[in-house]
């Protein structure tokens, strides 16, 4: 994006994203927080696709070279750790990968139906970081907030209350800055600077039971909708058992198969939206409402105890084939044996069929340097749960490399299975978050599910660290020994005991 | 000291073997040898499971410069594409080895297995040749015996029998350790040169400096010995010119190495370079095994790192030609003495050195009665080798063992090799003083 092409709206936009964006010479930025499980097989496609357990930053920076477009790298992560208060600042080489396939790379055609505008082309390169062990909480809402234009003072703002926020089954937000195509179809570009957060609550943490309101919940009162705001709405995505939500929406609409209300709030009262569940709670969630992939990762332990493997257990619910790719990135000293990786899918009937990925990209660790990073692109048969697993070797690391509590280990981020849902099917409904999308133009945008798999901690074997002047000291013995003995072996001569005859 | 105390009176034996003994002697040594790989063979073709289980993962038998796994792993690299020397990260091993296993993994398995059963029969076959040939050389030279003294010569088909059975190298061939392709070449290279054929030796030892880098000190003894066509066997050709001689050796070391090198940089680029002898002797993975450095390069401070390098492996280097000229009078024992160092002192080694040093012992086995240490040495090396996996296992599998029983057991180990190196080397200089002043033989003598 261009300096002088970019208008600056900085009373709406936060001024302090908008600089860093330009100083970096950001083209696309994705930052987002993340705390909890997804339970992928009961609440459906998240709001927002990120659900990977730590800060996740990725972004597409421009630069001359490849050295110039690294130092904005980290310049960006240094910006943002100290917008955020969070620990960005530790995104370096040693945990910085360049997927290619995970994430939407290729540039997209246009949004706008008119053929004489164009959408500039994307010529950045993509980097992602990703810190698992970063925790989420209030600090990191507070700048979050102040990126607002009304912050917490009116507005849905107000209805963050870190209380009940951070009292949650699963909690991400974060930003999202974006290249985009402005809708009034005149060709203008610009950077859509998005903010969200996803949460999961449980009324019954907070004594609420089946009869409350939204006010109540998060233990706000919204007075008024934020004068600067254009539009102001809630959308609530009506459950399939019997409930009632009052009062009577604005307008109801249809998105991605999923009836909604739609709530002005710039008319009504958001804190009175008031939720009445049915006494008979159906706990059986549509078929169609799942998503169609889901993936979980954990660690095998075989071998002497330095060696494990990791195994992805990807099931595929549709009736289809789907094709997916599998990024995973591992830190340089968790050594990937990628001769020993292993595909094989199981359909309900116990048949067992050996897969090949379709396309593989590997970029191998450097030691202290960069991580190995694995991109498969594999096509899930119909109906089956799909394995996939590969050895590795873990390194033993230098005495001042371990973290402090060295028995804990090393928290080793998620694996990103992504895909599109091939929503031309019949019985395949889009999203929910790409049906919202698909109103807000954003011109890379495409309809791309990202499932992220759970964390794993690698142990690696620890050195005694109560005496590494002992060992020098032993070690430095022994070669001592050695070094005297030889040396004597080589000057001295032998001479006769005189007397002894 | 006087071994003439130890020594019983006997006839000493003169002739050197006849015809039907040499025929028999042939046959003998047929069996062991096929003894030997049949065993080999047969373990790694029936029992895979149990090998893979219980060996295949042992430190102490593979290291990250000769792990068949890691082995494996660079030939699929590089069969895909991916530069397997970028980064440093997983392979560090001769592009020699990865040319070889491309084009023997297009086979079925049993090839790579034939390949490295074959391998340890060669070395075995070959030390048999060197001990036949110094007994001849013995029998027939007087450099090398004492008036009255009793030869129990040790017969080669014994030799390759202690190296075949010794359950090191069987260890080391059941994992598939690479270091089995860098004891062929050292023991081709010592053969050439108890030969008397410097030239081949040094072409030998290039071979081995690429696939493992510490066996250029062999280049020390080897340029000292006699190209005399006497068969003087391995003497030091005292004759003029002995300069020339050792840069023409020197010469046709560093000629083979550089073609070599071109060779590689040509199919892999010049990161192969950094990735295998760079990282050699920068002990950049600090995986343990049964030598000083890993637990000593990781507990060191980063300021002292650079330093302690260049320390340990002069320590290790620097030995070349200060014990080659010391022993210039026989430089195969040099070259023995060498593979020992080598063996106690290389950045990654494994239990397979210890069984080529121990396989070329019994080449020297009139030295046995001059050594005063036995007792200890063999002591310390049993312990060492027993105790290893036991801490192991306490350190990685169960958690109740930390770092430091695996280290006292490696330090154990190559103390043990140090003791026996050091009894070696005097038992061949009182035996030299022996040798040159008969009389000296039942007299006490101390050094100065």
């Amino acid at each position: 994006m261009d300096n002088q092409e970019l208008r600056h709206h900085y009373h709406l936009f936060p001024r302090q994203i908008g600089e860093i964006a330009l100083q970096n010479n950001v083209e696309e930025l994705h930052l987002s927080f993340t705390q909890g499980n997804w339970r992928q097989g009961s609440w459906g496609y998240p709001p927002v696709s990120s659900q990977g357990v730590g800060a996740e930053v990725f972004a597409w920076i421009s630069g001359a070279t490849q050295e110039e477009s690294l130092d904005k790298w980290k310049g960006l992560t240094n910006a943002l750790s100290g917008v955020f208060c969070a620990s960005l600042n530790f995104i370096g080489d040693d945990n910085t990968s360049m997927p290619q396939l995970a994430f939407n790379t290729s540039t997209r055609g246009k949004r706008s139906s008119s053929s004489s505008s164009s959408v500039p082309g994307r010529h950045g390169v993509l980097r992602h970081g990703f810190l698992p062990r970063e925790n989420v909480c209030t600090e990191n809402l507070t700048p979050w907030v102040k990126q607002l234009p009304c912050q917490a003072k009116s507005g849905l703002g107000v209805l963050l209350n870190p209380h009940r926020l951070y009292n949650m089954d699963f909690h991400s937000m974060g930003i999202s800055l974006a290249p985009a195509v402005s809708a009034a179809d005149d060709g203008q570009t610009g950077l859509v600077y998005k903010q969200h957060v996803t949460v999961v609550l449980n009324p019954r943490t907070f004594g609420l039971d089946r009869n409350w309101t939204l006010g109540e919940l998060m233990d706000r009162d919204v007075d008024a909708a934020c004068p600067v705001a254009t539009s102001s709405t809630v959308r609530v995505v009506m459950p399939e058992s019997e409930t009632r939500v009052l009062p009577t929406p604005m307008r109801k609409e249809t998105l991605g198969g999923q009836d909604t209300y739609v709530y002005d709030i710039q008319k009504q009262n958001a804190s009175e939206i008031r939720f009445e569940f049915a006494d008979s709670t159906n706990k059986k969630e549509a078929q169609q409402r799942l998503p169609l992939v889901e993936a979980h990762r954990h660690v095998n332990g075989h071998g002497g105890g330095i060696s494990g493997g990791i195994e992805t257990l990807i099931i595929n619910r549709s009736n289809q084939p789907v094709d997916v790719t599998y990024s995973d990135t591992l830190p340089w000293y968790l050594r990937v044996y990628l001769h020993t990786l292993a595909i094989e899918a199981v359909n309900p009937d116990g048949d067992i069929f050996k897969q090949h990925p379709t396309q593989m990209i590997f970029t191998p660790a450097i030691d202290r340097g960069r991580p190995s990073t694995i991109e498969l692109a594999v096509t899930l048969p119909a109906n089956t749960r799909t394995t996939l697993r590969y050895d590795f070797d873990k390194g033993f690391i230098k005495y001042t490399e371990h973290p402090p509590d060295a028995n804990r280990g090393f928290n080793i981020g998620p694996a990103i299975i992504s895909y599109r849902p091939d929503t031309d099917s019949p019985g395949i409904d889009q999203p929910l978050f790409c049906a919202l999308q698909s109103s807000h133009p954003n011109a890379y945008f495409e309809c791309k599910v990202r499932v992220y798999t759970e964390l794993f901690l690698a142990s690696l074997p620890t050195p005694d660290f109560s005496m590494p002047y002992n060992v020098i000291t032993f070690t430095c013995t022994v070669l001592a020994l050695f070094f005297g003995r030889i040396f004597n072996l080589l000057t001295r001569d032998f001479a006769v005991l005189k007397g002894s005859d | 000291m006087s071994p003439g105390k130890k020594e019983t009176a006997a006839a000493e034996r003169t002739a050197s073997p006849t015809h039907s003994e040499a025929q028999h002697e042939g046959g003998r040594l047929a069996w062991v040898v096929g003894l030997g790989c049949v065993m080999r063979l047969g373990i790694l073709v029936l029992f895979p499971d149990i090998v893979a289980h219980y060996l295949s993962d042992r430190v102490e038998l593979s290291t990250p410069v000769t792990s068949y796994k890691r082995l494996r792993e660079g030939v699929y690299l590089s069969a895909h594409q991916i530069p397997p020397f970028e980064g440093g990260g997983i392979f560090h091993q001769s592009p020699l080895l990865l040319l070889m296993f491309s084009a023997l993994h297009r086979f079925p398995e049993i090839f790579t297995t034939l390949a490295y059963v074959a391998a340890d029969g060669f070395v075995a076959v070959t030390l048999a040749r060197i001990a036949a040939l110094r007994r001849t050389a013995r029998n027939t030279s007087g450099g090398l015996s004492i008036p009255g003294e009793i030869v129990f010569s040790c017969t080669p088909s014994v030799v390759a029998m202690l190296y075949l059975f010794n359950p090191l190298t069987l260890g080391t061939v059941l994992v598939k350790s690479t270091i089995v392709f860098s004891h062929v070449a050292v023991a081709a290279a010592l053969y050439a040169a108890a030969a008397g054929r410097s030239s081949t030796a040094a072409v030998w030892t290039a071979i081995a400096t690429h696939l493992s880098v510490y066996p250029a000190m062999l280049l020390a003894p080897i340029a000292l010995v006699s190209t005399a066509a006497d068969g003087g066997f391995g003497h030091l050709d005292r004759r003029a010119g002995l300069a020339k001689r050792i840069a023409t050796t020197v010469a046709v070391f560093a000629a083979s190495f550089g073609a070599m090198h071109m060779l590689f940089v040509a199919c892999y680029g010049t990161q192969y370079f950094t990735a295998t002898f760079d990282f050699v002797l920068r002990v950049a993975d600090l995986q343990p095994n049964v030598g000083l450095f890993w637990y000593f390069f990781t507990e060191i401070f980063d300021e002292f790192r650079m330093f302690f390098f260049v320390v340990f492996q002069l320590t290790a280097l620097a030995f070349a030609v200060p014990v080659s000229w010391r022993f210039r009078s026989e430089p195969l024992f040099a070259a023995t003495m060498l593979v020992g160092i080598i063996s106690a002192l290389k950045s990654y080694p494994s239990w397979g050195d210890l069984s080529l040093f121990l396989g070329l012992l019994p080449l020297f086995e009139e030295l046995f009665k001059y050594m005063q240490y036995m007792f200890l040495s063999a002591n310390l090396l049993l312990y060492g080798i027993g105790l290893a996996p036991v801490f192991w296992h306490l350190w990685i599998e169960q958690g109740s063992g930390n770092a430091n029983f695996f280290y006292a057991a490696t330090l154990v180990y190559v103390f043990g090799q140090i003791t026996l190196l050091f009894d070696l080397g005097s038992a061949m200089l009182r035996r030299e003083l022996d040798i040159h002043h008969p009389e000296t033989r039942t007299r006490p003598v101390i050094q100065d």
